[in-house]
């Protein structure tokens, strides 16, 4: 029998793994931090580790160079699971002989065990395992930097136009040469939410660009329009390529009736403040048949959909406790005054978002985790730096929990999967700024077009619809407010959230904003993961709540 | 030295390198980008301030002053936004009072930015 040490400091998902693999077949013991882990090591003598980066006291990276030193050890495959948001952790746990890492915010069981069986049958990503210290591939490990398009001439912006109506060419890519390393990371190379134009403009190709990822028209003509709570079925040979988030098939992408309206998009944005005061969040009745698994496919031969009904019910049942611990720290971050007892309250934070983020990413809710997540990495960088906790941070945090509960109350009857093809827009006359918030925006894979004359945007926002748009306030020509009250009067960007980039923080700025069509205003200097936080906000906010939906089925007859 | 004596004679850094390498992603490359991006963009709009403080220009001084101070924030460049931020506050005011004064500061700290970031680079070769 094969052995497996699980080592994660959560308690729900470590025994929700134990399970999964014990089912599988595996002599399983598991530790709750990594001192412990190193103490069973030598006793237990496991075939496989799977360790969890982010622990309290002894890191993973830690637990990973200590095993590495014990020459019994050095050769053991050992799967990470580590944040899509923090990089930087799965570099170092690479550096450290880590052998394979995945990002746990989508990370299911069937995938760990998938990932695990590939490592002990010497699998690793089509190449010839090499246990032990691999050298880090120059570029790996989301080092890529993030891409923009800039669109500076009426050419480009044509072009736009054009290339837009046409079907995109297929991505640039190529496959890795036999000679070198495989990459350890290889689903974080996969952009997460490409614009649908970048292989329409010519670009250069991003180092992200997934090999089999189709482009935005391909995708759009994959997914069949089959009820999305139905179980994903294999895809016949015949069919094109589905898109692939981090190694897993996607499921069929929802697909609204309308898009959200402006008006919508306010009401559902309810206030934290207020709903800390609502008390008691309402249970919201599940059946198993709303939580049939919308996610990646499941194999038979790993388990029945019981398994993952199962432990998604289970993450239901806790998600109004969740809710309120996290609705009471925020709101006590918030009403705070004192930096001691903000950062206390940081560290709390971050331990409850953190525990979300992996939850849902084990239990399939794509959303939620990856909200959470990179939550999760804007609250570790603000315990780093407590001293950036800005007014601007602590509405990004407050919005982003609202985002939160609106995701949570339509948990179990909207699909979780996140778009597959994004559009961003960043229109701003500073170069610098354009160029510091594309890389933001990459810190959660994202990427935008980005335009430095105001008039010229309005041309392509005419004839292009955008999933989010930042802008300066101040610029030559129109001004950012001048160019989205224009933009609201367009059919084809009316309801696009607007978020304005300023270091205008008045009272009377927050008002032209508004007064303008704008949701949101980010305050700069930004931190890096506060705007890839409040772009993920907008992006995965579902696209109408679920009343809304019924309410404008019934419209439509 | 990345420090700078202000008015109250406390030593402030020119260069916030948290502010810089947060907007870099700390990443060495993108640094050098950034850099050359904001000196590139900082000698073309200090030459045209200088022209619109010449010319009386106001709205032309409101709006350079406040683009470059955007940029210095962004790359942690505190030492620039002080001059930068009185000439548009003078600006949005309407008047261009002191304002030959201020951009002599501002240029003198460019330069001092400029050098001092220069020594970094070359401290911090590419991998």
């Amino acid at each position: 029998m094969r052995k497996i040490l699980i080592v994660e400091d959560e308690l729900v998902v470590r025994s929700i793994y134990r399970r999964k693999f014990e089912m599988s077949g595996y002599q399983v013991e598991t530790a709750e931090e990594g001192a412990a882990a190193m103490k069973l090591l030598p006793e237990f003598k496991p075939d496989i580790i799977q360790l969890d980066i982010a622990m309290p006291g002894m890191d993973g990276v830690e637990v990973i160079r200590q095993i590495r030193s014990w020459p019994e050890f050095s050769q053991v495959p050992i799967l990470i699971l580590s944040s899509f948001y923090r990089p930087d952790m799965a570099k170092a746990a690479w550096k450290a002989g880590a052998n394979k890492c995945v990002s746990k915010m989508d990370c299911t069981p069937n995938l760990a065990l998938e990932l695990v069986e590939q490592l002990l049958s010497g699998e690793n990503t089509g190449f010839t395992p090499k246990f032990g210290i691999i050298p880090l591939p120059k570029g790996a490990l989301a080092e890529a930097p993030p891409t923009e398009t800039q669109i500076a001439s009426a050419a480009d912006a044509a072009k736009l136009k054009v290339k837009l109506d046409l079907p995109p060419a297929k991505p640039a890519w190529r496959p890795p040469a036999p000679s070198e390393p495989p990459a350890p990371w290889p689903e974080a190379q996969s952009p997460m939410f490409a614009p649908r134009l970048k292989v329409d403009l010519d670009l250069p190709p991003s180092k992200g660009t997934s090999p089999s990822r189709p482009s935005f028209a391909q995708e759009k003509e994959a997914v069949p329009p089959a009820a999305p709570a139905a179980p994903a079925a294999p895809a016949a040979p015949a069919e094109p390529a589905k898109p692939a988030f981090f190694g897993k098939t996607a499921p069929a992408p929802f697909k609204s009736p309308t898009r959200p309206t402006f008006a919508s998009s306010k009401v559902k944005s309810t206030q934290l403040e207020r709903m800390a005061d609502s008390g008691e969040p309402e249970p919201v009745p599940f059946s198993p048949a709303q939580l049939a698994p919308s996610g990646p496919v499941e194999t038979p031969a790993a388990a029945g959909p019981d398994f993952r009904i199962e432990i998604r019910q289970d993450f239901l049942k806790r998600v109004p406790q969740i809710q309120v611990e996290l609705r009471e720290r925020v709101s006590a971050l918030i009403k705070s005054k004192s930096t001691s007892e903000q950062f206390k309250l940081l560290k709390d934070l971050e331990g409850s978002i953190s525990s979300l983020a992996t939850l849902a990413g084990i239990t399939g809710f794509s959303r939620v985790s990856h909200l959470a997540g990179a939550l999760d990495a804007l609250i570790k960088d603000l315990n780093k730096k407590p001293s950036q906790m800005t007014a601007s941070v602590l509405r990004t945090i407050a919005h982003a929990m609202d985002c939160l509960n609106v995701l949570f109350r339509d948990l179990a009857q909207m699909p979780q999967d996140i778009p597959p093809s994004l559009l961003i827009l960043v229109v701003d006359d500073e170069p610098i700024s354009r160029r510091t918030i594309a890389i933001a925006l990459g810190k959660a894979n994202l990427r935008c077009i980005a335009m430095a004359d105001s008039t010229m945007a309005l041309t392509v926002l005419k004839e292009n619809p955008f999933d989010l748009i930042f802008l300066d306030a101040e610029m030559p020509g129109l001004n950012g407010f001048e160019l989205c009250s224009e933009l609201r009067k367009l059919p084809t960007n009316k309801t696009t959230p607007v978020i304005f980039v300023t270091s205008l923080t008045k009272f009377e700025v927050r008002a032209q904003s508004s007064l303008s069509g704008g949701n949101d205003l980010i305050a700069k200097p930004f931190l890096m993961m506060e705007l890839a936080v409040k772009a993920l906000t907008y992006l995965l906010k579902p696209p109408l709540s679920v009343e809304a939906r019924i309410q404008s089925a019934q419209e439509a007859g | 030295m990345n420090t700078l004596n202000s008015e109250d004679g406390a030593a402030k850094p020119l260069v916030d390198l948290e502010q810089l390498q947060s907007a870099c992603d700390g990443d060495p490359q993108l640094l050098r980008e950034l850099m050359d991006l904001f000196f590139g963009q900082a000698g073309e709009i200090m030459a045209g301030l200088g022209k619109a403080i010449q010319a009386g220009d106001v709205a032309e001084v409101d709006h350079l002053s406040h683009k470059l101070a955007g940029s210095c924030l962004a790359c942690g460049m505190s030492a620039l936004v002080p001059p930068l931020r009185q000439l548009e506050h003078n600006a949005k005011a309407g008047h261009l009072q002191g304002a030959p004064d201020w951009f002599a500061q501002a240029e003198a700290q460019l330069e001092a930015v400029r050098r001092f970031m220069q020594d970094y680079l070359r401290q911090k070769p590419l991998p």
